[in-house]
């Protein structure tokens, strides 16, 4: 056990042949997940794929849309169906889309996922019981959702005094917007990124950042109360405010505005540092090479790769300012080099004469990439209702403590035996009354 | 904790452990990190003292200069993690700082020590040597070729955005090995791959690629407000010369939206032919969103939306984020020393039970802690002053 001898198990751990919660730095911890759509997903993955056994609660009187998808999603053959149609295997959402969609299962390989309807007392009681045997919970609805449900996070604490409620509220619990809603579109305005994101020339280009960027510091936020619960012996509550956190990752840029009082250039693809930067058309359909040159040598090296072209010998490109003061013509050049190359081609050729240069990579690309292959980035794992698919891996790895990507994701109530039998120690007779009441099952009411 | 990583990642890892604690010193080459080379700078004048790039992502830590073709450097570093839990290092594969200072040999004698590699391919693998830029990590390992609109070149995120989300990565790696570590006295090696943690990100390559695992779809750059069922939404001026932004209005928001509006023409047509008006008469519905918004103040718009359960917010960028009510409020903006003087750096995103975020010093200065950092690893006077002589520290 990796559990230091002062922390104990509320009640004894209950024994699994799936080995989820049995490996990784984080083995024996136990965290239960009330989170919607993607934020607080990715950041229970993070900490399942360092062992944690995650158990996703549900309610099957409660469609979760924004984490399953839509329950009816249109079919046939209209755009709209068809390109909803691409997250299902198959292009197929099936009679259970909601247990075949890509978002989900995703990020819930190595979950577990159980029902309950806390929003009845006894739904209520189940989770607070649950609650009394978990090291975290960890949730990122609407501002006060926990407060409405009746589950607010002092009667959490006084359930388990050494529980770590991990919060990511978009704007954060304080303020005076703190109860405003929206979508990631709306949290990207918000926190200053669109303004200096896309083409210079316009238009701005939404990036979807705030999700990809909340997972880890929803982790982070576990793990820093973790230690400090090794520490004092207490739990707490950790609050991630997702905007905040976003802005933090554009810090270098707010450190602009602050030292030139300016909104800082919406360069596109080009580095205020490095010149020449940029995407250049290679041969095929919509395929692209990045490259950055970032000193004078690695131009000097570029140039050789590319066979020292006329167009790029000017004296005036000796120097980073000489370049960025000719880009476009320099730009010109590379594309007229890139236009007649391979994308991975030219991206090993640059490479290997130390110039940082990359192709722009689709889904096809990266599924069959040597590097992430080799690493062991893709899981090959059997899902109920979706079948065999590779499935993207752990984002980091361990020399001694490496992550294991077990189960593909449960399907809805697929956890309920185990959980309520093993972790609650309900009686068979009680699990068929639960079974009456709606709080387990495998079908949403 | 000793930081030895250059650049972003590395850094950004290790500011999120400073800032929330740890004692943390990063040690930098004689000509410094190369983020200190970096910009933006005030003025846009280049001076490494004023990065501000470096100065966002080295706040709390100690600065020590070391030069590794000197010889003894290595030992001052290995003097320092000697009282370490944790390293931090971002050098090629194979190609340490210097002898003695790869993760293995680190390691040695120091079992419970962390080391966290942060490259951008990983330690293994055929891609172990290349390089990498931000451009390039999101080429490769992001959604950048559904970034951006479809007759034109796919186009990068803002700043140095993908660089600081691995970093983020890496130090919940770095946090995992060290509870590992803390319970058990085992240390251990991470690997963090910049190139990993973006095809592991989630929103969006995550579930993209399974998506093309179960489909076979390959994603598209396609404008995400402003087209199709969409057509309708977006930003608009405000009378305050700002600006807000619906993004997509979706169906559910419909009504809501046509109450705060309040304009009768669409208030009708709304009742009579319900979500439709959206697809059929656009022009209509932007015109009533653009002259409710434009007799408003853009944070008044906001809050009226809001109330009705309507989303409207405002369009913030770097620099009106400053002086943004909601973060002045909870006290996100936190003044702290700089070489330019007093300036406002980001706070506290992560409150563990409301606090554990302080900024007890800004970034270091090149070379500012040395003799501090040396005294405390036990060097006496003239040891340091025999180092410096030398030029091994400076």
């Amino acid at each position: 056990m990796s559990e230091p001898a002062s922390e104990s198990r509320v009640q004894d751990e209950p024994t699994t042949s799936d080995g989820i919660g049995q490996f990784g730095p984080l083995k024996g911890m136990r965290i239960l997940d009330m989170t919607a759509a993607l934020a607080g997903a990715f950041a229970t993955m993070l900490l399942a794929d360092m062992g944690a056994e995650v158990i996703k609660i549900e309610s099957l009187q409660h469609y979760p849309t924004p984490s399953r998808g839509p329950r009816n999603p249109p079919r046939g053959t209209e755009a709209g169906a068809v390109a909803a149609s691409r997250d299902y295997p198959d292009s197929d959402p099936g009679e259970d889309p909601w247990n075949r969609l890509s978002w989900f299962n995703s990020h819930s390989r190595n979950k577990r996922n159980a029902t309950m309807d806390i929003t009845r007392p006894d739904g209520k009681e189940l989770f607070l019981r649950l609650i009394e045997t978990a090291d975290g919970f960890v949730e990122n609805n609407a501002a006060g959702l926990l407060e409405r449900l009746g589950l607010a996070p002092e009667l959490l604490l006084r359930r388990n005094p050494r529980l770590i409620i991990v919060r990511m509220p978009p704007l954060g619990s304080t303020g005076p917007d703190a109860n405003a809603t929206g979508f990631g579109w709306h949290f990207e305005e918000l926190a200053g990124f669109l303004e200096v994101q896309g083409y210079p020339d316009g238009p701005t280009v939404g990036s979807i950042f705030m999700d990809g960027s909340s997972g880890p510091a929803g982790a982070n936020a576990f793990m820093m109360a973790l230690l400090r619960r090794r520490r004092t012996g207490e739990g707490c509550v950790v609050e991630v405010s997702q905007v905040e956190n976003m802005i933090v990752h554009i810090g270098d840029l707010v450190m602009d505005a602050v030292m030139n009082d300016r909104v800082p250039a919406r360069e596109g693809n080009r580095s205020p540092d490095f010149a020449p930067q940029g995407v250049y058309p290679c041969t095929g359909e919509d395929a692209w090479l990045a490259l950055s040159v970032r000193t004078d040598e690695e131009w000097a090296a570029f140039r050789e790769a590319v066979g020292d072209p006329e167009a790029l010998r000017d004296p005036a490109f000796a120097d980073v300012a000489g370049r960025r003061r000719a880009h476009d013509a320099i730009d010109d050049a590379i594309a007229a080099w890139t236009r007649t190359q391979d994308k991975f081609e030219a991206f090993h050729a640059l490479q290997a004469a130390g110039v940082p240069a990359g192709p722009v990579m689709d889904e096809s690309d990266a599924g069959s990439d040597p590097q992430l292959h080799e690493r062991g980035f893709f899981h090959f794992l059997e899902h109920q209702r979706a079948g065999m698919h590779f499935h993207p891996g752990a984002n980091f790895t361990f020399g001694e403590t490496p992550p294991q990507i077990l189960r593909a994701a449960p399907v809805v109530g697929q956890d309920n035996p185990y959980v309520y039998r093993e972790v609650l120690g309900v009686s068979a007779e009680e699990y068929e009354q639960l079974v009456r009441d709606g709080h387990i099952g495998n079908h949403y009411l | 904790m000793v930081d030895l990583s250059q650049g972003v990642a590395g850094p950004f890892c290790a500011k999120i452990l400073a800032d929330h604690g740890a004692s943390v010193v990063k040690v930098e080459p004689p000509d410094g990190d190369e983020t200190r080379r970096m910009g933006p700078f005030p003025g846009d004048e280049s001076d490494p003292e004023r990065s501000g790039l470096f100065l966002h992502l080295n706040t709390n830590k100690k600065g020590i200069v070391v030069d590794f073709a000197v010889s003894g450097a290595t030992d001052v570093v290995r003097a320092l993690v000697g009282s370490a839990d944790i390293v931090i290092e971002s050098s090629r594969p194979g190609a340490p700082l210097a002898e003695g200072l790869d993760p293995a040999s680190l390691r040695d004698g120091h079992p419970g020590l962390v080391v966290t590699s942060v490259t951008p391919f990983g330690q293994t693998g055929p891609y172990r040597d290349y390089r990498m830029t931000e451009i390039v990590a999101f080429a490769m390992g992001g959604p950048m070729n559904s970034s951006g609109v479809p007759d034109r070149e796919p186009v990068k995120m803002a700043g140095n955005v993908v660089q600081m989300q691995s970093g983020a990565t890496a130090a919940t790696a770095t946090l995992g090995a060290l509870w590992h570590a803390v319970g058990t006295g085992v240390g251990q090696h991470v690997d963090v791959a910049t190139y990993e943690t973006q095809n592991g990100s989630l929103d969006r390559r995550r579930y993209y690629l399974l998506s093309y695992q179960y489909s076979g779809y390959v994603t598209q750059r396609q404008q995400k407000v402003g087209a199709g069922r969409i057509a309708v939404g977006g930003r608009y001026p405000t009378k305050d010369g700002r600006m807000i932004t619906t993004g997509a209005v979706w169906p559910t928001h419909l009504p809501r939206m046509v109450g705060v509006l309040g304009d009768e023409q669409l208030s009708a047509l709304f009742a009579e032919s319900g979500e439709s008006v959206v697809i059929e008469q656009p022009g209509l519905v932007n015109d009533a969103i653009a002259a409710w918004a434009a007799s408003r103040e853009a944070r008044a718009a906001m809050r009226e939306a809001q109330r009705a359960g309507w989303p409207v917010v405002v369009v913030n960028d770097p620099r009106s984020l400053l002086t943004d009510e909601h973060l002045v409020a909870r006290g996100f903006w936190v003044q702290g020393d700089s070489p330019m003087g007093a300036v406002p750096y980001t706070g506290a995103a992560v409150k563990v039970d409301g606090g554990g975020w302080e900024l007890r010093s800004p970034a270091p200065r090149l070379g500012e802690h040395t003799d501090e950092v040396l005294r405390a690893a036990g060097l006496d006077e003239e040891r340091i002053s025999e180092l410096r002589k030398r030029g091994a520290v400076r």
